[in-house]
């Protein structure tokens, strides 16, 4: 039974980094420091998500607690420096693990982050590449989640193979900010105007 | 799927020469600030605040050392408030303990000096009351 | 009397402090070094140089040059500043912390200083000092939030729940009009303050305030989910049951969701078929999910388990799911349920499959068959693997048909390679693991498996020869210093566990030291972030942070690893031999004779032979990596682990493991064991006496309890000094109680 649950927000799963970077360089040639993490985890919480095999007690916590076994996990982050001067979400690394497949984990680890980086931090669109070689992850990319390619980046992997850059517009999933000020404001001004009465 | 980035270095002049490698490099190379001089904490200081003004932040600065027993920079009289915090538990008489008793926790029991300190004030001073307490089990149910 | 400068190199000097904090170490040596060539003696200018230097890595020769600084000027603070950061550097803190304030006490209005005073009493969890300096900081510039933030946190942590709201609310109170909605620093220390509020314990409050608040805060589903966590709490059924309900619909996958779901609309454990109901409407409502269709796997019996089983697990198997399995098979410890799954299967792979009732989705996929077949032996394959229903035979037979009918699918030959593990042949564990790997190159994972098949096997060059179509071999060290790099904790640790069962001593130890040290690195991450975190204001994240860094090693990455580096140092302990590198066991047993000098020669011959080996690999690097980019980069001293196996004091070494193992996991059987194992040889009587109380309080039934008691009171008795009288009281009264219990059980 796999649950799909925040890595850095409430609750937290913190503590799950270092199972995440185990599952990050059994899957992938792509890997990092653990500070790496911790600078996703720490500057965007709510962008990054976690697959877990549900402990056969639960989520206990406390001595004798049992870390869940971490199976897929998406990273994510905002481009802090944005070339286009929009502002937008990147996904740094997504993988589920090979005996995890096919039970629509990646979608879900995906759609968690996107609505996050619209809600929180409205972002444009989110980004990502992909190898070119990688048919599966493009179909769930272009197929089940909508992206685009925008373009070709050669060479962009160390062993030399290209990336597909692809897109996604977010912008239907942002919070109607002005309207909520709106009605702060209003309700605001009627406070005063009854305690001026009073 | 994910990015490239493996060797991430600290040092900006030994960046990576792949584009996306660079970044996460630069990122975590930025992490920490080198600020020193005198007048970098001006330069780098987060932007002005808000809308807080000024004046109600020098009344709200007073209410908060009345309110913390004034938690100045010198911090005298700030220990009486820290007290229930940082003492707990230990406000009885301060226990004198001897050299030779803490030297012989730290044999027997290998602990560190100021563990073996701690452990026999905890008990009063009382040497055989510290070995059992140190005995006893740290766990009340196990699972 | 210290030296000045000139105008001019006053200004240059301005410059070197510039570059040094733009991070152009380079430049700023290079201006450090003209303002030395006139004035060589200026001891600020010869501490900045050090702290450069000291950042370009040549740690040992800033040194030098930081007390020639303070020699030259020992009232400069700038001096005493600089000596701080390099003994922070070397992780020398409690120097470190000297060093600052002595330069606080020249310079009492520095900030620089007094910051990083206070990030190194963060780092050390001084937090009296740290609420002080926090403090101080907040005195010199209320104008900037974050030193209000930092202020409550500063007490948060030190366990003042109601001084740091208090700062927080003190901060909030200036502000004339709300922030707006895009200011996320503000959103997250309201939320912040809600979490200390929730903390303290009085949850109305937290709802309350939280309900004011939520809506401005942007970190939507963070509100979402502790609302829904007050509300349950708080027994507030209806608004609970709502906002659980708009989780679920937000992320139908998290079980932790239902749970709560379920214990709000007050169903009764043994009421099935209402809890049925719910988790239907689920299915109905997210066809696609899994968790509202596996859940009720765990409660139903009987006929009603049969039937849900079925349908599950045919429509998984269509799909061809292939973590089924696993998802299965915590249900066996129910045999009742296990024998039922059994029967099902096994009726499928008969071709007894009854169409399904439900859902024309499910009808859909059945036009998809090709997998069933497949996929029905594959899980009885892993059903006859797993040690609650296992019967290799059958395992094998299952497996075999699988292959037969898809013979380019990694997983089932991975199970085969499972399966032989179980039958206990490494060798052809490993070899099917290496064939399912060819099968799929560019895959990492397979690729893992494979490495770690090989290493379970002993075949340690293999193992790293596969792992090394995926690293980066132009590392120093090359693909086994990529994989230190990158702190691959699993590969280390299965590799000197392979090194431990060959008694290579040595390299267990390298690769368990390896791991320690990764830890090690780990906690000093957090560093840089007391004060990014500040800069970015994502203050929960940063507190969750600091309070799983101090539990850190109750990862069981780390017991494990503590466990084998331990149980090596007996090793060595009681086989003083085995430093030369592996020798059968026989030739021990035959002390003096001549079977075993010739063991201990052959030992040493081939320690002499992988010596020179490695020596000259590293020759060959360092060819090649001075061409890369011109400067050669550090070489481990000690690859072979020679040194660590060469200790005058194996069980202190064990030491250094077992401390933190017994704090973090006091819990764990063995590491109490292990304990017990060290102490005695060490004769700590007292420690040893604790880790056996403690085994028995956690698993009073274990024989080798008895076991170690029996040694325990022979070494007593054979002691050539008797204890301290004190001591021996104690442990004397512990241990007639400890007998009786032991008899008793």
């Amino acid at each position: 039974m796999v649950d799909i649950v925040p890595l850095s927000s409430y609750p937290s799963y913190i503590d799950l980094l270092p199972s995440i970077q185990t599952c990050n360089i059994t899957n992938l040639p792509e890997n990092y420091f653990l500070k790496y993490y911790l600078y996703h985890a720490l500057t965007w919480p709510q962008l990054s998500f976690v697959a877990v095999v549900r402990p056969k007690n639960g989520y206990a916590a406390g001595p004798g607690k049992e870390y869940p076994k971490v199976v897929g996990y998406v990273l994510a982050k905002m481009e802090e420096e944005p070339t286009d001067g929009l502002a937008h979400g990147h996904i740094t690394s997504l993988s589920v693990m090979r005996t995890h497949r096919r039970l629509g984990i990646a979608e879900r680890l995906m759609r968690m982050s996107q609505r996050a980086m619209a809600e929180s931090h409205r972002a444009n669109y989110a980004s990502l590449h992909v190898r070119m070689s990688n048919t599966a992850a493009l179909h769930l990319y272009r197929d089940t989640l909508g992206f685009e390619v925008e373009k070709v980046e050669s060479k962009y992997y160390a062993d030399g193979e290209d990336a597909y850059a692809m897109k996604m517009d977010l912008r239907s999933m942002w919070i109607d900010w002005a309207e909520i000020e709106r009605v702060d404001k209003e309700k605001l001004r009627q406070q005063e105007k009854e305690q001026k009465k009073t | 799927m994910s990015d490239p980035i493996s060797s991430a270095s600290a040092d900006p002049d030994t960046l990576p020469t792949n584009a996306e490698d660079r970044k996460a490099a630069a990122a975590l190379s930025a992490l920490n600030t080198n600020d020193i001089g005198a007048d970098a904490d001006a330069s780098s200081a987060a932007k002005p605040p808000s809308s807080a003004d000024q004046e109600a932040l020098g009344k709200a600065m007073s209410r908060l050392e009345i309110a913390a027993g004034g938690a100045q920079a010198g911090n005298r009289t700030g220990k009486t408030q820290q007290k229930q915090v940082v003492d707990q538990g230990a406000k009885k008489k301060p226990v004198k303990v001897s050299t030779e008793d803490v030297n012989l926790l730290v044999d027997q029991l290998d602990l560190s000096k100021i563990k073996a300190t701690e452990l026999l004030k905890a008990n009063e001073g009382d040497i055989k009351q510290a070995i059992r307490s140190f005995i006893a089990p740290a766990i009340i149910n196990a699972s | 009397m210290p030296q000045q400068l000139s105008s001019k190199d006053s200004s240059l000097f301005r410059q070197v402090v510039r570059f040094y904090e733009n991070k152009q170490y380079k430049k700023g040596i290079k201006a450090a070094e003209q303002i030395l060539r006139k004035t060589p003696n200026h001891g600020d200018t010869q501490a900045m140089k050090a702290l450069i230097m000291s950042n370009l890595g040549q740690q040992e020769e800033a040194f030098v040059l930081a007390k020639e600084a303070l020699k030259n000027d020992m009232r400069s603070h700038v001096c005493w500043h600089v000596y701080g950061l390099l003994y922070r550097q070397d992780k020398n803190y409690e120097e470190a912390i000297k060093a600052y304030r002595f330069a606080l006490k020249i310079e009492p209005e520095s900030q620089p200083i007094q910051r990083d005073l206070a990030l190194l009493q963060m780092q050390m969890r001084d937090y009296p000092g740290y609420i002080q300096s926090r403090s101080a900081m907040l005195q010199a510039r209320p104008g900037i939030r974050q030193n209000w933030t930092a202020l409550a946190i500063a007490h948060h942590l030190s366990g003042d729940l109601e001084e740091a709201e208090k700062v927080l609310t003190t901060y909030e109170e200036t502000l004339k009009t709300p922030p707006p909605l895009s200011d996320m620093e503000h959103s997250e220390a309201v939320l912040y303050k809600n979490t200390i509020i929730a903390e303290s314990g009085n949850l109305e409050r937290a709802l309350e305030h939280l309900e004011s608040v939520g809506h401005r805060i942007s970190d939507v589903l963070a509100v979402m989910e502790m609302k829904a966590d007050y509300l349950l709490r708080l027994g507030r059924t209806e608004e609970a049951d709502a906002a659980y309900t708009a989780l679920i619909e937000r992320n139908p996958e998290n079980s932790v969701y239902y749970d709560a779901l379920i214990r709000v609309k007050g169903i009764p454990k043994d009421d099935h078929k209402a809890l049925k109901a719910v988790y239907d409407s689920w299915v109905d409502k997210n066809p696609r999910g899994d968790a509202p269709r596996r859940i009720p796997l765990d409660f139903l019996e009987g006929d009603d388990f049969k039937q849900a089983a079925d349908t599950y697990l045919q429509r998984m198997l269509r799909k061809g799911v292939p973590s089924l399995f696993a998802n299965i098979k915590t249900l066996y410890a129910n045999p009742s349920k296990r024998d039922i799954v059994q029967e099902l299967v096994e009726g499928y792979a008969s071709g007894n499959v009854e169409l399904q009732s439900n859902g024309s989705a499910d009808k859909q996929a059945n036009g998809d068959n090709k997998y069933f077949e497949a996929s029905t032996y594959y899980f009885l394959a892993q059903h006859y693997n797993y040690h609650l229903s296992r019967d290799l035979t059958k395992a094998t037979e299952y497996v075999d048909k699988a292959i037969e009918l898809t013979p380019k699918s990694v997983e089932y030959l991975m199970t085969k390679a499972r399966i032989w593990k179980h039958q206990g042949d490494l060798g052809k564990a490993a070899e099917t693991m290496e064939q399912a790997r060819l099968l799929d190159e560019k895959d990492r994972y397979i690729n893992s498996k494979a490495a770690k098949y090989q290493l379970r096997n002993d075949e340690n060059d293999k193992a790293l020869d596969n792992m090394s179509k995926f690293t980066r071999n132009e590392t120093v060290g090359g693909a086994l210093g990529d994989l230190h790099e990158m702190q691959c904790v699993w590969y280390l640790t299965e590799d000197g566990e392979s090194y431990l069962r060959q008694k290579k001593l040595a390299l267990a130890l390298k690769r368990f030291h390896a791991v320690y040290n990764i830890f090690d690195v780990w906690q000093e991450d957090q560093f840089d972030f007391h004060s990014f975190s500040l800069r970015k204001g994502m203050i929960r994240a940063y507190v969750d942070m600091v309070r799983w860094e101090d539990r850190l090693r109750d990862h069981p990455f780390y017991s494990r690893v503590a466990i084998d580096a331990i149980k090596t140092y007996i090793l060595l302990h009681d086989e003083p031999d085995l430093v030369h590198g592996p020798i059968p066991a026989s030739s021990l047993d035959d002390l003096d004779g001549a079977e075993r000098k010739k063991a201990l020669k052959k030992a040493k011959k081939e320690q002499l032979r992988l010596e020179k080996i490695e020596a000259e690999k590293r020759e060959a690097r360092k060819a090649n990596a001075k061409s890369a980019d011109g400067e050669v980069k550090k070489e481990d001293p000690d690859p072979l682990g020679n040194k660590l196996v060469q200790t005058q004091d194996p069980l202190k070494d064990a030491t250094k493991f077992l401390t933190p193992l017994l704090e973090f996991n006091p819990q764990n059987f063995e590491a109490q064991s292990l304990g017990f194992e060290v102490y005695l040889r060490r004769g700590k009587f007292v420690p040893a006496l604790k880790c056996l109380e403690a085994a028995h309080s956690i698993d009073a039934a274990n024989p080798a309890l008895q076991q170690q008691l029996a040694r325990f009171k022979k070494a007593l008795e054979t002691l050539p000094e008797p204890l301290p009288a004190q001591v021996a009281e104690v442990v004397n009264s512990e241990l007639e109680q400890l007998s009786s219990k032991l008899v008793k059980a």
